[in-house]
């Protein structure tokens, strides 16, 4: 049967083979010279011919090769290759050399275009692909956490299927996207997204692009930090590219994988809450300000919370043999998260393929596509948040359990089920559901499908020159929806529930054509060129019907459909086409192995330009000094090279900004709505300058080694919108302006033991620290700032990008002090916050920096990995704790009523007195600002491998336990700094009622026959 | 640099089977489903669509929270209207003179609306070989929109709006030149369209409840000219009387009780009732409460919800202006304002034009053949008929006088009421008493307008309301009322040379809540 599919396969790409008139046969085994280990799946080829054969498990091959004149070329990755001429021999053993330095290394640079690792002018960090599956996130993008040095991963604060917030070597953009771009082999990924959060109301999460890939598939992940190695992305580049290589066939017999892994998951940290005193006035208030005769609950927040689960399973296959090769895949990951209905289903299919044809011409072509539902992510912040409604229960763990079991009561004047819940529909400014009403009857669902599909030719002109075309589809289509039941809180939903619905879908068709030039002059000189050709274009469609603030609720209760939605509800539609062309080229000439050179420049145009037609060009320029070449080396100096690069990175406007006509919009009446904002000026790119230097240096017998980065960028002519001068035609103005800078360290050291044959030790150390400034903003601006998020009542900070700051420093208030220095006292004796006219600076979410520190054991079979991060520096802000303090939920302040009151430098003040007057939604900010300083066991592996099994019908099984984010060593914080509101540029470093973070431990099963 | 573009579109991309290099690149940026003006000739949408749109933005409608920090969250509280039981997070805000910036810039925003989607109207009449009619309408509502803001700041960019990045700024006479000036243009050119084939065309792209009356409209653009004269007939009695005549006496006249309110039709929510019934984030004022209980006025139930606090309940119960609070549900269900959601927004209603006539014929200017008592009894009448209230005869021979106020929560907010004014004509004993009447029924007749009430409130010192209980300006006196709302940071930092050559031009070189503006004279 596997025979039979992959002939079916075969044919679609067979092409008929060359057969030799007078042959002979050669058989032989292939071994590493280092432990002399036989080595399976090296390639073996008949130089100057396409015929060729890999060695199977032990390392053995037999090729037909013609009598006279054979020579055979055998390689292997991280190998150097050999070749033997054939002669009159019938038995050939090969011995390969493993190549540490990396000499003959070639990695896959931007476009997917292929250079030699020496040469290269600037640092890239590798991931391999198991790291990803060894202790598997649903989110593989998590599993980078701590292993990529100058990369900040925070994940979003919102469930099973969340999105995470990636920063490389700093934030950048003021208003356009901080976050990487994400390439699947050479080709930019369509990241369309339903949006992230910008304000704690109505915040979803609405997942991202990477998310959706399966783990399994993935070879490995390059991250390309600066913008040198990233200048031929252009545009979408300036924030550092994470390439993702995926696995493609392999020649030999049909090979399976089977992947099964499992996890769960509960809270990391959870906020303390006191159970002593009780609610005053429970029908009307969440405070518990009452005695302590009638307590409340702290033990309901964890019952809340369910165990999680991941259970992911994939299959591939793969196979080939000299005429082509082909992989195929299945993932399916099932997820329950930590809030009760919050689940998630995703489907992956992959398949991909290649045939070699008339000698010269490679053909690839590959599809995947995604499916995925994820049903009930919990709502953050103010509205419809469950996470919310049981932090401020008010009342007995009994009672709550109660309210769990009788969340909805039959109401006979109704006729329906209603919400029962005491705190449903108090006048607040936050709303206080029945938390298992929201997760049971506030309904949402989130479905993605995505197709990637691709098709490549190569074709080698000569043996140096080849040319490439490619062509991918990426499309992604998005539906979202939530139904509010009626009944739900009144603050705002109408009476007859209220019903969301959109959709989304976005295309991407890329297309380029390279043609590459690779050759060595006489041992001298290497060159490494390619010149080609690209274009993007991208569609996206969206439409939206939406009740909720709107006003207008539904004709008939619970039917949520958008023929049941009455007058006045939110519609829009709306769509948009971008078009970029570029012209590139790259070129890696090397002398020796001593000094490269590496030179690019792209010329780019865009529709989304004032002037299409007007190209921008940027280049870049790169010197590597490999001293080692000349130093010679020894047992201590193994290897040593310095770089340094210059680039240059244009960012293309975002769609429309540029426009002078904007076009008007339709009101919900059906009006027309004039434009608001216009460009003040003609608009400019922006502009990423960045210059990098460093150092790679191996040590002592290979066993330490060392990268070394320094880096500055600035990015200038940044495109944000203002509030216009008054008597500008509209109200609001796009701009080009601000300068922001990134400059910083990173270090990578590596040290690797071998102890005897059978013990091996590994530890890495990646460290990175980066400095942002801001340099100027626009004169435009109150102040010299922008505001990211705006201080408004309800939020106790602003986030702003302020001339001399730091991007992302927020400000907010302090308790006010008499002249001497006493606290400031209101006529009850209250302290009194300082001005919102006049906010004062509280910190900043960004570390000041961070290391990363892994170790593996290897005895034998068995390996243990230890992986511990640390992020220093750094402030998060906490409303929850100030909500909680200000309604007396908190464990402190159960513990300074306890006391006799809370006592503030000496003063002591009424615990509630001073709590209802310092916390709360628009509470003293100095008061719950944290050090977001946090060291954390991340990761633990232990897996066990058991070589070939029952006769080798299975090669291998790694059986392996592991966890995740286990516990801090350190954090000062009362939740996990790391976790983000959204993975946007807003709200970061504000926590609200998020989802706790949390730990995870699981198994994972893998089977290779 | 564009030539070897399209060669290389022509050579390069059928190569790699792509989408064709186009043309169209250059209009590719912008959302097809948005679309411009032009696009709607047909049935004339392109100017008629702008018709809704500006009735709409006089106050803003379509969005209730922008009503909200647009007017209700300051005049209707700095008019003694309203008071709001919520403190929004804060400490202290507009209704206790601290104020709020973030509130206060959509005093600005929601007219500079207006004036954007004046200039593109215009543009549009451009494609129109008669458009006059349709720049009146307009125009008439460009005046009474800006007007509202102009009261509030002062000194703003009116005059050459939308013609740069860095406008210079005009002084408020000259502002309201030019409001005269583009209500003379109106009332003309309406004028010349009765009775041809044009009148009334603009038909039901007019919401209002003139449902595209000419006629209607002359006489709106005339009482808006009337409102605009006795406004500056303290500083520039000359004009004011030149102007309050010719409105009054303009061949159509001003709005009579018979051509009913000017207000807009809408398919929203009426914000008032959004905000007072659906957010409780706004109540009956106590200055409102000592006045019409006092006078027994039976508008109350028409303009108020009875109280469902159980400490007042059933009684029409004020909230204490400018009491600091701290908790919402203290005061959230003392009286609500009593707005049905589908109730139209009234801009101005027929009762104003005989109250600003009755100020004109007391100053001794000609308002035809009638008197001061008159047309202040006729404004009384007019504003019982708008509410389909009888009574008004009785009412005008009553000499009930304002109640004292008293909180039952909390003592400390009572007070007695300061003046004796009664509804009876007869009462008065001297012009100034007069005044009083004129304008303290003219303040309960247009209820809700709370912007031209705190403007006339200004002006005239009438009605006398009760100083806030909780003044913490630093600019303004304890026991003083606030006299305009400093600039707003939106208008400030965007335009900070014009600001300050502004500023220092025209009112003394601060930007003060305590300066009276130039109307406003001691």
């Amino acid at each position: 049967m596997k025979k039979n599919l992959l002939l079916a396969f075969m044919l679609i790409f067979a092409f008929e083979s060359f057969l030799f008139s007078q042959e002979k046969t050669i058989t032989g085994k292939v071994t590493s010279m280092e432990d002399e280990s036989p080595l399976p799946g090296v390639n073996i080829v008949l130089k100057g011919t396409n015929v060729g054969t890999i060695t199977d498990v032990s390392g053995e091959y037999t090729i037909m090769v013609p009598e006279s004149g054979a020579v055979l070329s055998f390689s292997f990755v991280g190998y150097l290759s050999e070749e033997v001429e054939v002669g009159t021999k019938f038995t050939i053993d090969v011995g390969l050399t493993p190549d540490i330095l990396g000499l003959e290394e070639v990695v896959v640079t931007a476009l997917g275009i292929q250079k030699k690792a020496i040469g290269l002018s600037y640092s890239t960090q590798d991931v391999d692909g198991e790291e990803l599956t060894q202790a598997k996130e649903v989110n593989m993008i998590n599993s980078l956490a701590g292993k990529a040095a100058g990369v900040s991963i925070s994940r979003s604060a919102s469930g099973v299927g969340g999105s995470s917030r990636v920063i490389i070597r700093g934030n950048k953009s003021i208003t356009s996207l901080n976050q990487p771009l994400y390439v699947i082999d050479g080709i930019p990924m369509n990241t369309s997204t339903l949006g992230q959060p910008i304000e704690f109301y109505y915040a979803v999460d609405n997942g991202d692009a990477v998310s959706n890939l399966n783990p399994e598939d993935i070879e490995s992940i390059n991250v390309l930090r600066g913008a040198a190695a990233s200048a031929l992305y252009g545009s979408q580049a300036a924030n550092g590219v994470i390439l993702i290589t995926t696995k493609k066939g392999t020649k030999g017999e049909p090979k399976f994988e089977f992947s099964s892994t499992a996890s769960w998951e509960n809270p990391l940290m959870l906020p303390e809450l006191q159970d002593t005193y009780g609610p005053v006035d429970p029908e009307n208030s969440v405070s518990t300000w009452g005695n302590a005769d009638n307590g409340s609950s702290s033990s309901h927040v964890k019952d809340f919370f369910e165990t999680g689960s991941n259970y992911i399973n994939s299959l591939s296959v793969t196979s080939g043999n000299e005429l082509g090769s082909f992989y195929a895949s299945y993932a399916n990951t099932s997820s329950k998260g930590i809030v009760p209905e919050n689940t998630m289903q995703k489907n992956n299919f992959t398949v991909t393929g290649s045939t070699k044809a008339y000698d010269k011409l490679t053909i690839e072509a590959g599809a995947n596509f995604i499916n995925q539902k994820i049903e009930n992510k919990p709502y953050l912040g103010t509205y419809y948040n469950p996470v919310l409604s049981t932090y401020l229960f008010t009342e007995t763990a009994e009672q709550f359990e109660y309210y769990r079991d009788n969340y909805e009561v039959f109401d006979p004047v109704r006729n329906m089920y209603v919400q029962n819940y005491p705190t449903a529909h108090i006048n607040q400014v936050f709303t206080t559901d029945n938390p298992y009403w929201l997760t049971n009857k506030n309904y949402n669902e989130s479905l993605r499908n995505r197709g990637i599909f691709n098709f490549k030719a190569k074709l080698e002109i000569t043996e140096d020159l080849s040319l490439q075309g490619r062509i991918n589809y990426d499309r992604v289509s998005d539906k979202f929806e939530h139904r509010v039941y009626a009944t739900s809180s009144n603050v705002v939903n109408q009476d007859n529930g209220e019903y969301f619905t959109r959709s989304q879908i976005a295309t991407q068709m890329y297309s380029d054509i390279l043609l590459s030039y690779n050759k060595i002059f006489s041992d001298m000189v290497s060159v490494d060129a390619t010149a080609g050709f690209s274009n993007t274009y991208s569609t996206s469609y969206a439409n939206l019907f939406n009740s909720i603030s709107t006003g207008s609720s539904l004709y008939f209760a619970n039917l949520f459909n958008v023929r049941n939605l009455e007058p006045g509800f939110e519609k829009y539609e709306t769509e948009s086409e971008v078009l970029s062309q570029a012209l590139f080229g790259t070129a890696l000439i090397g002398f020796k192995n001593l000094v490269f050179v590496d030179l690019t420049g792209r010329s780019e145009w865009s529709s989304t330009l004032s002037d299409p037609n007007k190209p921008y060009f940027y280049p870049s320029a790169g010197l590597t000094f490999v001293v080692s070449e000349l130093t010679g080396t020894n047992n201590i100096f193994n290897f040593g090279k310095a770089r340094f690069s210059y680039s240059e990175v244009g960012n293309a406007l975002p769609f429309g900004y540029a426009n002078m006509n904007q076009p008007y919009t339709q009101g919900f009446d059906g009006s027309a709505v004039a434009p608001t904002v216009m460009p003040l000026s003609e608009l400019e790119p922006e502009r990423t300058s960045s210059i990098e230097l460093g150092a790679d240096v191996i040590l002592f017998n290979n066993s330490v080694n060392l990268d070394f980065t320094y880096y500055s960028n600035t990015i200038k002519n940044q495109v944000f919108q203002v509030i216009a001068p008054v008597g500008f035609p509209t109200a609001n103005a796009y701009i080009n302006g601000g300068e922001i800078k990134n400059s910083g360290i990173e270090a990578v050291i590596g040290y690797k033991a071998v102890v005897g044959s059978d013990f091996k030790y590994e530890t890495s150390f990646n460290f990175a620290k980066n400095k942002n400034e801001v340099i100027d903003i626009d004169d435009s601006l109150a102040n010299n700032y922008y505001v990211v998020t705006p201080y408004i009542a309800g939020r106790i900070a602003e986030i702003r990008v302020a001339e001399g700051g730091s991007y992302g420093d927020f400000y907010g208030l302090d308790l006010a002090r008499e002249e001497n220095g006493d606290l400031l006292l209101n006529e009850s004796g209250a302290p009194v916050p300082t001005g919102t006219d006049s906010l004062l600076y509280m910190g900043n979410p960004n570390p000041d920096w961070q290391l990363g520190w892994s170790n593996t054991f290897t005895y034998k079979n068995l390996s243990l990995k230890i992986l511990i991060d640390g992020k220093f520096g750094g402030e998060v802000i906490s409303i929850t704790e100030s909500v909680l303090d200000a309604n007396g939920r908190s464990l402190r302040s159960g513990e300074a009523r306890d006391a006799g009151g809370v006592v503030f430098e000496g003063q002591t003040f009424d615990t509630e007195l001073w709590y209802t007057n310092t916390g709360g939604l628009s509470g003293v900010t100095s008061q719950y600002v944290y050090d977001a300083t946090n060291i954390r066991l991340r990761e633990v592996v232990l897996s066990y491998t058991i070589p070939g099994l029952f006769g080798n019908a299975i090669d291998k099984v790694t059986i392996s336990a592991f966890g995740r984010n286990l516990f801090f060593f350190k954090n000062d914080a009362p939740f996990d700094p790391e976790s983000t509101a959204t993975t946007g540029n807003g709200l970061q470093g504000i926590h609200m009622f998020g989802i706790p973070t949390t730990r995870s431990f699981g198994f994972n099963l893998k089977v290779t026959f | 640099m564009k030539v070897i573009y399209k060669n290389i579109c022509m050579v390069a991309l059928p190569l790699i089977f792509t989408i064709g290099c186009t043309e169209r690149m250059e209009d590719m940026n912008v959302d097809p489903r948005g679309f411009q003006e032009s696009d709607l000739y047909a049935d004339f949408q392109n100017v008629k669509s702008f018709i809704p749109t500006l009735e709409n933005n006089i106050n803003e409608v379509t969005t209730s929270w922008m009503y909200q920090v647009q007017q209700n969250l300051n005049a209707d509280l700095f008019s003694g209207y309203m008071m709001s039981a919520n403190f929004f997070g804060r400490a202290s805000d507009n209704s206790n003179y601290n104020l709020v910036d973030g509130w206060n810039g959509f005093i600005a925003s929601v007219p500079q609306t207006t004036l954007s989607t004046m200039l593109q109207f215009e543009e549009e009449l451009q494609t129109l070989a008669v458009s006059g009619d349709y720049l009146s309408v307009g125009l008439i509502i460009k005046v009474i929109s800006v007007h509202r803001m102009i009261d509030a700041f002062g000194p703003y960019p009116y005059t050459r709006y939308g013609e740069g990045t860095d406008v210079a700024w005009d002084d408020i006479p000259d502002i309201y030149d030019a409001f005269f000036e583009e209500l003379d243009f109106a009332i003309d050119t309406l004028s010349s369209y009765i009775g041809t084939d044009f009148e009334n065309r603009i038909g039901d792209a007019d919401i209002s409840t003139f449902e595209g009356n000419y006629i209607k409209w002359i006489k709106l653009a005339n009482t808006m000219k009337l409102r605009l004269a006795m406004r500056i007939s303290l500083v520039d009695p000359a004009t004011a009387q030149e102007k309050a005549e010719e409105a009054a006496n303009h061949e159509y006249g001003v709005l009579e009780q018979a051509d009913g309110i000017f207000a807009i039709n809408h398919n929203f929510s009426h914000p008032l009732w959004t905000i007072s019934q659906s957010w409780k984030d706004i109540q009956m004022g106590s200055d409102m409460e000592s006045f019409l209980s006092g006078f027994a006025d039976p508008r109350i139930g028409e303009f108020f919800t009875p109280a469902a606090d159980p400490v007042v309940a059933g009684q029409y119960k004020g909230i204490r202006q400018g009491i600091l609070r701290d908790d919402k549900s203290v005061y959230q269900d003392y009286s609500g304002i009593n707005f049905r959601q589908s109730s139209p927004v009234v801009i101005i209603t027929a009762a104003e034009s005989y109250f600003l006539r009755a100020e004109a014929a007391l100053n001794g200017w000609d308002m035809g053949d009638t008197d001061a008592q008159t047309l202040y009894e006729d404004g009384v009448k007019a504003s019982f008929s708008q509410y389909g209230l009888g009574g008004a005869d009785a009412y005008l021979t009553s000499s009930l006088t304002p109640e004292d106020y008293t909180d039952p929560k909390n003592s400390d907010y009572d007070y007695s009421a300061i003046t004796t004014v009664t509804p009876n004509w007869a009462d008065a004993a001297t012009d100034e008493e007069r005044l009083e009447k004129i304008i303290t029924q003219k303040w309960i007749a247009i209820f809700p307008d709370g912007a031209e009430a705190w403007a006339e409130f200004r002006r005239t010192g009438y009605p006398q309301l009760q100083p806030i209980y909780s003044n913490q300006s630093t600019e303004i006196p304890i026991g003083e009322f606030i006299k305009r709302i400093p600039y707003p940071s939106i208008i400030t930092s965007a335009s900070a040379n014009a600001y300050s050559n502004a500023i220092n031009s025209f009112l003394g070189g601060i930007d003060s809540p305590n300066t009276r503006l130039w109307w406003d004279v001691d």
